[in-house]
């Protein structure tokens, strides 16, 4: 395992914490795994596929399980997450990292993608936001975080879909936060820098840096501990200023 | 959990309130830290903690000229600087229409041209080191309507958006900048004059149901220096125990 950032070095801040990872077996999803047993977490990996997730755990080590989940199916995000806290002897978060994007122009979208869409990413969302949130109620203790997009707050032209289905992945984070404080539990949403496919409005003066999950990765494992124990309902953007740059980058000359 | 070792960082407004707790966390956090601060002795008082009484100044942050000159002072002392966390604060509870002139004026001063002068001369200093981290303290009350403290909402929101623009601009020289919005936060000062009443009203209103810890925005403070923040600029860091997402502010 590689030392990543100041986060995961020296204080293990998720010692003894026992994590779910959906959408584990994607490129974010197995680093965010990788990087919360790296901070002292057990966890277990879910996706689609369970010999994908269970390469990954092997990958980690004893700390680490591979389960399988259809996360629009409602009996299996439920048999997952109850799995998931038998086989870690316990469950304190959730890390979701599952979506579906597939980018077509708004008159040119079939009603398929459209529902296929908002099944996995904002039915999906809700569905292992609320298996998990009613164990962590039941303790009085917990931590949600949502992979998002920043297309849920400006969306990106030619992908109204997908676009939609992140806003409404946000506001569902906020309602999440707002309704399960008193029983002891955070939310928060990630923002990544986009990936190459949406990269159509870079501005040039945002950071430019190389290694997007290992951000995304310090981000969760932050957002997880003690050390953001009043922060609830934020959506943390480490996508280099990109979502913030608005539509002024530069001077007019 | 965060590995400040070895950086550099002066932390304006570390003579009292959440300053002095930021000051604390970064310093057992391994950093170098120089204290300023408007008050000298309590400045001094604070760097004293760990030995070195001399790393604390006075500084004046409505001052132009005291404010380059500390950084100069600063700059030399540690040889650089990476890092700043800029705190100084008031606010005037009064309702819109009875808010002096002089009342406006001393709000915007120190919370807006402080921190407006203070970034800028940390700037200067990053950009042309080749990068750095700037914090500043904007507040809940930035982003949502609030009563009886329009000239302190104001500023803030202005602090919000002004740190955005530094973040843009400095970018390419890689210096990140990124704001904290607290909410009610149990600083010695709000501890001794918020009324019961006050504190029931905001505690309703706070998902949490509580009021946030200084050690609460000293964490945040302290990931945003980190590396483990090197993506993240430009944004504001809500500490606020869910208050901005769940609704008005009274």
């Amino acid at each position: 395992m590689t030392e990543m950032g100041g986060v995961l070095s020296e204080q293990r801040g998720l010692d003894g914490k026992c994590l779910l990872v959906t959408g584990g077996a994607g490129v974010i999803g197995s680093a965010v795994a990788r990087g919360l047993a790296a901070a002292g977490a057990r966890v277990a990996i879910a996706d689609m596929a369970a010999d994908e997730t269970q390469k990954v755990a092997a990958s980690i080590g004893p700390q680490a399980t591979g389960l399988a989940v259809d996360i629009t199916d409602e009996a299996s995000v439920d048999n997952c997450v109850a799995t998931a806290a038998l086989k870690m002897g316990g469950l304190h978060g959730l890390v979701h990292c599952d979506a579906f994007d597939q980018p077509t122009k708004f008159l040119e979208t079939d009603l398929a993608t459209w529902e296929k869409t908002v099944d996995v990413n904002l039915t999906g969302t809700f569905l292992c936001c609320r298996a998990v949130s009613r164990h962590l109620a039941k303790q009085g203790a917990g931590v949600l975080v949502l992979l998002t997009s920043a297309t849920g707050e400006r969306p990106e032209p030619g992908n109204l879909t997908y676009s939609a289905s992140a806003a409404g992945v946000i506001n569902l984070m906020w309602s999440i936060a707002i309704e399960m404080a008193p029983c002891g539990v955070r939310a928060n949403a990630i923002v990544p820098r986009p990936t190459e496919t949406h990269q159509c409005f870079l501005p040039q003066n945002v950071l430019n840096l190389p290694g997007q999950p290992e951000d995304v990765v310090n981000a969760a494992v932050f957002l997880l501990s003690d050390e953001a124990s009043f922060i609830t309902g934020m959506t943390l953007h480490v996508d280099g200023g990109i979502s913030q740059a608005g539509y002024m980058v530069a001077p007019l000359k | 959990m965060f590995n400040l070792t070895g950086k550099r960082v002066v932390i304006t407004g570390g003579g009292g309130g959440m300053g002095t707790i930021i000051a604390r966390r970064f310093h057992a956090s391994g950093a170098v830290v120089i204290v300023a601060d408007l008050n000298e002795n309590a400045a001094r008082n604070v760097a004293a903690e760990w030995g070195a009484p001399d790393d604390g100044f006075m500084v004046d942050v409505t001052s132009e000229a005291s404010v380059v000159a500390f950084f100069r002072r600063a700059a030399d002392r540690l040889g650089g600087l990476d890092a700043i966390v800029h705190c100084p604060g008031i606010t005037v509870g009064k309702p819109f229409v009875d808010q002096t002139l002089e009342d406006w004026r001393r709000v915007i001063a120190i919370n807006l041209r402080g921190t407006f002068l203070c970034c800028r001369e940390a700037a200067r200093i990053m950009c042309s080191a080749g990068g750095g981290s700037i914090v500043t303290i904007a507040s809940s009350a930035a982003h949502r309507a609030s009563v009886n403290i329009c000239s302190y909402s104001a500023s803030k929101a202005a602090v919000a958006n002004l740190t955005r623009g530094i973040a843009l601009e400095l970018a390419q020289f890689g210096v990140r900048a990124n704001a904290i919005s607290p909410g009610p936060t149990d600083t010695e000062f709000v501890t001794r004059n918020h009324s019961a009443a006050r504190r029931a009203e905001f505690n309703a209103h706070v998902p949490m149901g509580r009021y946030g810890r200084p050690e609460e925005m000293a964490a945040a403070a302290a990931f945003l220096c980190s590396d483990a923040a090197r993506s993240i600029t430009a944004e504001v860091l809500h500490v606020d125990g869910g208050l901005v997402p769940a609704g008005l502010l009274k």
